[in-house]
């Protein structure tokens, strides 16, 4: 193996990669044989596709552990802080809507999303989360009739 | 009444062209911005749509798929960062053209040639699509087993060269799609006790996910929040009579790529370009210009990318398999409506084949009219930071989504495809094979069962078409991989 850091962090990365994938393809048959029998009389039960499927996902898993294709795609600085941030602000005002219903939930998390994207003036962060929530109100509930 | 006549009475109806005047603004705009796809736009609005009648749902969709075709030259022009995947070629002649003082023609020619491109594509649909879904309707369970197979394997061979990977993406889709009922016995699998699963992986959810919601999390994680600054110069605006001269031989080039590539499943318009700048610097006289500015490279590539429009709605309807991502979109839609692409449809419905090719017909002189405003303006739009939009997109997806079935559970699912969309992204995966794995799974699994069911394997090594179409699909798999074999060299680009 070379001694080069990069080159041995490629190697490492490929590895993960067809780990993965041949992972997923188990976890897919595991899956689907517990699908059990057909409830009805048929040449094929339930989970023979989906076995199938699993079982082609881990020969693809072999192959890209002997054949490497396109390396991994570095974030910029800081873009995994970001990322994760507007994915948990985004689950968090999904998750909140049906409780504390669709304006409560989404503007803060539109003037959070804002926030985390770098925005700092407080009047843009004020007004643009209230326009945009009001705008989409708008839009579905009261031109397209449907309840949010 | 003649089906031609009916199908275009369609288009009467006013609402029908507040649907394409509306379509046409939103096009133009989805394809200026970069980072707003015609796949996440079409993706999107199809959730507006589906209060609406088929066509007018359809005048909005297809209308934002032909102007986000002319939207996209835009920012290929000025800022040499195409709006959208198809328009990538455009910024190998284009942006030169822009340096050199000569914006304003660039973009003048380039709107000429996509809509010269355009028209020519929806030549073909209006007289292929009808023969073409006449030969389909001969197929059996095996026929269409194997134009399933056809279609994933287009997907995953136009993935450059990520064969293995598009293969492992476009697997998981097909996986994914048994999430629901057996399609022969019923049974519920994989839905975890979720009742809105029942019916399947909501794929409206799944595509919003996957094209709106992942390639702004990937924005967000590869880009740092900065506007980028347009080349505001446009120079001459119309192209001189030496200039149109020259453009004639690339359009013609363009013309004849994109037919073919347009019609091939799951091709778009990227690789249409890129085709046709190589074909057209082969036979130019002034093949050094190419990539510095040629306007022949730059007539070519658009032509080529606008006139895969027809064929791949042709594809799509004809056959069902989707011509690209944004037709992929499309019949998520049309299920929805109660259209099912595919054979029966233009034979039941001939008419349709004529609105579709009307609606797209307006929407090109549309987007062509609004191409060739000379609104400064406009271009200013492109310095604006590009957290904005993301808050506007990233919202918007997730209130589409709730509208489709009023249901938190889809919101969810197109949150978990979008962070899915981009962890693919980030470790080298096209996304586009999932969704056609995803899409084609239930047809793929119950006609393989059905032709297994009734005679074996034998059922489908019996039938030639069968046999012929899954021989195109080996070879179409087996090339670029033969091509990449150690030892061998990689073709230039």
């Amino acid at each position: 193996m070379s001694t080069d850091p990069a080159v041995r962090a490629g190697w490492a990365g490929r590895v993960a990669t067809a780990a993965a994938v041949a992972g997923v393809g188990a976890v897919m048959v595991v899956l689907a044989a517990s699908l059990g029998p057909s409830p009805v009389a048929t040449a094929f039960a339930p989970g023979w596709w989906p076995a199938a499927i699993g079982l082609v996902v881990v020969a693809l898993g072999a192959g890209l552990l002997a054949r490497p294709e396109a390396p991994d795609d570095p974030a910029a600085p800081g873009g995994l802080r970001r990322l994760v941030g507007v994915v948990a602000v985004t689950g968090l005002g999904v998750l909140l809507w049906p409780v504390v219903g669709f304006g409560p939930a989404l503007a803060p998390a539109a003037a959070a999303l804002l926030a985390v994207l770098g925005e700092r003036r407080p009047r843009v962060l004020v007004l643009l989360p209230i326009a945009l929530v009001g705008g989409l109100y708008g839009l579905f509930a009261l031109l397209l009739g449907i309840p949010l | 009444m003649t089906a031609a006549a009916e199908g275009v009475a369609a288009l009467a109806d006013p609402f029908v062209l507040l649907c394409i005047a509306l379509g046409t603004v939103v096009g133009m705009l989805v394809g200026t911005f970069p980072g707003i796809t015609a796949t996440m736009a079409v993706a999107l609005a199809s959730a507006f749509t589906l209060t609406l009648d088929p066509v007018p749902g359809l005048a909005v969709l297809l209308t934002i798929y032909v102007a986000a075709n002319f939207g996209d030259r835009v920012p290929a022009i000025l800022i040499n960062t195409p709006g959208t995947p198809a328009s990538i070629a455009t910024t190998f002649d284009g942006y030169p053209m822009a340096k050199q003082g000569r914006a304003g023609v660039a973009l003048t020619s380039s709107a000429f040639a996509s809509a010269v491109g355009s028209v020519l594509g929806i030549l073909v649909l209006v007289t292929a699509a009808i023969p073409l879904s006449a030969v389909a309707l001969q197929f059996g369970p095996p026929e269409t087993f194997a134009l399933v197979v056809f279609g994933l394997t287009m997907m995953v061979t136009v993935s450059g060269s990520r064969v293995l990977k598009g293969f492992a993406a476009g697997a998981v889709g097909l996986f994914l799609a048994t999430v629901g009922r057996d399609p022969i016995t019923g049974q519920d699998r994989f839905t975890a006790g979720v009742p809105e699963l029942a019916d399947g992986v909501p794929f409206i959810a799944a595509i919003i996910g996957l094209f709106g919601v992942a390639e702004i999390l990937d924005d967000v994680r590869r880009r740092r929040d900065v506007g980028q600054r347009p080349i505001t110069q446009l120079g001459r605006w119309w192209p001189d009579r030496g200039e149109l001269r020259r453009m004639r031989r690339p359009v013609a080039i363009g013309a004849g790529v994109g037919a073919v590539v347009g019609a091939v499943p799951a091709a778009g318009g990227d690789i249409g370009g890129i085709i046709a700048w190589s074909q057209a610097k082969r036979a130019s006289r002034h093949p050094e210009e190419f990539g510095h500015g040629s306007i022949e490279g730059l007539t070519a590539v658009d032509t080529s990318s606008n006139a895969g429009l027809g064929p791949s709605v042709t594809t799509t309807l004809a056959l069902g398999i989707p011509g690209d991502s944004v037709m992929a979109v499309v019949i998520g839609s049309l299920v929805i409506w109660g259209i099912t692409p595919g054979p029966t449809l233009f034979t039941s419905s001939p008419e349709l084949v004529f609105s579709i090719a009307g609606i797209m017909l307006v929407a090109t002189a549309a987007a062509l009219g609004l191409s060739l405003l000379r609104v400064r303006g406009a271009i200013r739009l492109l310095e604006l930071p590009p957290r904005y939009l993301w808050t506007v997109v990233l919202l918007a997806c997730a209130v589409g989504t709730y509208a489709i079935n009023a249901s938190v559970v889809d919101v969810v699912v197109m949150l978990a495809f979008g962070v899915l969309g981009v962890v693919m992204r980030v470790h080298g995966f096209p996304p586009g094979p999932l969704v056609l794995g995803l899409l084609l799974g239930e047809l793929a699994e119950a006609n393989l069962r059905r032709s297994l069911e009734i005679g074996g394997p034998a059922t489908i090594l019996t039938s030639p078409i069968a046999l012929g179409i899954l021989a195109l699909s080996a070879v179409a798999v087996a090339a670029p991989l033969l091509r990449r074999r150690p030892g061998t060299r990689e073709p230039r680009s």
